[in-house]
């Protein structure tokens, strides 16, 4: 029952003081799909995010990934079985070339062990160079390549948001949580990004979107889910959310006020 | 371009600082100059282990002093030595280079031990722990008198490695009238210095060395792919308190007796003053640093006598502190990624 789906949560439960964050009762995300997160500010969907990622533990709840459940386990954990996410205020690391911001991302975790980096026997030298490879591959795909040698810092926010989606990218995740792709991004760029986010997902990757753009996500996303004060409080595809009744009063308040 | 800028000046410093040397001391300069290579060699090390720490990974150690006094402790014990008020006499012991490696492994499993519980949490986190456990270790070392000889210290040790001293070296410090055991002392110090660099060297270059970069920029963006950055923070502490044991190691074999009272704070303070002289994040900026720093340690009373006619010896001691404060300044000042460092990877960027 839960196998054939690939992320699922039960009861997931997050306040903070009297706050409750987050409160969604059940929630399913199957394959291949870009599913859009919405819902006003403070809605509860960042801390959604961090809570499936374990970015933060979940007072109650339970999380399930592939089948497996994931509730217990630590983020760097949850992220080697193919979940990676993004952040909302883009993290690259700013002080490393674009060039290694991708490595290390890339790198296997026996690639970095500190006894393999001493050896620097052929087998490393071989994997860093097919990692470059791979490296140079995506940073093409991401228009990123004339940057390839610069300190990351030296890029403008909306190439460091591709970084961070490269930086994900190279890691071939199973699911792509991706927090405010088009934040602060032009809009030139905005639809280059969102080129990008359709093409992967033909190619396979399933994408969970957190996005205030409602017009990039009505036009992007095969379905919708809407949070206002922690809970859901819509999900359908795009249409039927455009026309949904409780949608239109957590945004706008309610008609007869 | 500005490399090669960079090394000129860190040349034209060492220049000017020996040059400044010769010309103060009439007599004796050669028994100067081999006592602050050595001392500068051994804060060298030390402050190489605190920038694999700070440098590479971002980590704030301020107890290195209990990691080098961890090492010296568990080495020369394991040595022949005496000990404590009555100068017991323990005449068994490890052969040096064993004891030298258990005393580092030693020095490793402190850090592993400061770590454990503090570097899941935020860094300050552990910079309270280190500086509070340097001092719990120092005054437990102080207090186990029967096994650490306490405030007495522990003696009668150094044959373990003058015996090792070849006679080319017992030669050239009687022709250049130095202390024979010193001269052997730092020739080695400086001998580990390059050992350790060329294998700092190789991981830094790694990808090993590139995973401590990523934790020092972001440990969120770290785990959020896929790595264990906690695990990294470990492994660092331990290499860079594994250095700090063989540093300390060092120490005690240039004092020629172990004293409780050489693992003081201020020890872990000057070695950042040398680190952040010499430039953090780059490789050979903390030996460059403490060269300096030595230089204006045991070479300013001189120039203080100029300013302060009729000061006495211990007021000029505190001058030599107003020194390193000022160049420290300056440093923040006119090229805050100190001597050696790279601008680009500027890490006291206080904003």
């Amino acid at each position: 029952m839960i196998s054939n789906k690939l992320l699922t949560v039960n009861s997931l439960k997050k306040s903070f003081g009297g706050l409750q964050a987050v409160n969604v009762d059940s929630l399913e995300f199957s394959k291949n799909e870009i599913t859009s997160l919405i819902g006003p500010n403070g809605a509860g969907k960042t801390t959604f995010f961090d809570l499936v990622t374990k970015f933060q533990n979940p007072d109650e709840g339970q999380i399930y990934f592939g089948g497996k459940e994931v509730t217990s386990l630590q983020s760097y954990k949850l992220a080697r079985l193919g979940m990676t996410r993004t952040f909302q205020l883009t993290r690259v690391f700013e002080k490393m070339s674009v060039l290694e911001n991708m490595q290390f991302s890339g790198s296997s975790v026996k690639n970095e062990s500190i006894s393999m980096s001493l050896l620097k026997n052929k087998s490393l030298v071989n994997y860093e160079k097919n990692l470059e490879d791979e490296v140079d591959r995506i940073l093409e795909l991401l228009n990123l390549t004339h940057m390839k040698h610069s300190y990351a810092r030296e890029l403008s926010g909306g190439q460091k948001k591709l970084l961070e989606l490269g930086r994900a990218l190279i890691r071939n995740p199973k699911l792509l949580l991706l927090d405010e792709p088009l934040a602060g991004v032009n809009p030139k760029l905005a639809e280059e990004i969102l080129d990008i986010i359709k093409k992967l997902s033909t190619d396979g990757i399933n994408i969970i979107m957190v996005e205030h753009n409602i017009n990039a996500v009505m036009k992007i996303s095969e379905r919708v889910v809407v949070m206002a004060e922690g809970k859901i409080i819509a999900d359908g595809d795009p249409e039927d959310i455009r026309k949904d009744k409780n949608v239109i009063e957590a945004y706008l308040g309610k008609a007869d006020e | 371009m500005r490399d090669y800028k960079k090394y000129l000046i860190a040349f034209g410093l060492l220049v000017i600082s020996f040059g400044y040397i010769l010309m103060s001391n009439e007599t004796g300069v050669a028994r100067i100059f081999v006592n602050l290579l050595t001392f500068a060699g051994i804060y060298g090390l030390a402050a190489i282990g605190i920038n694999v720490h700070f440098g590479w990974t971002g980590l704030l150690n301020f107890g290195h002093a209990a990691f080098m006094g961890i090492g010296a402790y568990t080495t020369i014990l394991l040595i022949p030595h005496a000990l404590g008020r009555e100068g017991v006499v323990i005449e068994n012991g490890l052969p040096l280079p064993i004891a030298v490696i258990i005393g580092m492994i030693a020095a490793a499993l402190l850090g592993l031990l400061l770590g454990l519980p503090t570097l899941r949490l935020r860094g300050d986190y552990l910079a309270i722990v280190t500086i509070a456990a340097a001092e719990i270790f120092r005054l437990l070392i102080r207090d186990f008198e029967d096994i650490t000889g306490g405030v007495y210290g522990v003696i009668q040790f150094s044959d373990a490695l003058q015996d090792l001293r070849p006679n080319f070296i017992t030669n050239l410090a009687t022709n250049i009238e130095v202390s024979s055991s010193q001269l052997w002392v730092g020739v080695i110090t400086w001998i580990l210095i390059l050992i350790t660099l060329l294998f700092l060297n190789r991981l830094q270059n790694s990808p090993w060395g590139r995973a401590l970069r990523a934790v020092r920029e972001d440990e969120d963006a770290v785990r959020a792919l896929g790595k264990n950055a906690v695990w990294l923070k470990l492994q660092s502490f331990m290499l860079g308190a594994s250095i700090g044991g063989l540093s300390g190691i060092l120490l005690a074999f240039n004092y020629g007796t172990l004293q409780v009272s050489t693992f003081v704070p201020v020890l872990t303070f000057y070695l950042w003053a040398a680190l952040i002289l010499g430039g953090v994040g780059s490789l050979a900026g903390p030996a460059l640093g403490a060269v300096i720093f030595w230089v204006i340690i045991s070479g300013t009373d001189s120039l203080a006598e100029v300013f302060f006619e009729n000061a006495n010896g211990q007021q000029l001691a505190g001058v030599r502190f107003v020194f390193v404060g000022l160049l420290i300044m300056f440093t923040m000042i006119f090229t805050p990624s100190g001597i050696l460092g790279k601008k680009e990877e500027l890490l006291l960027d206080i904003k």
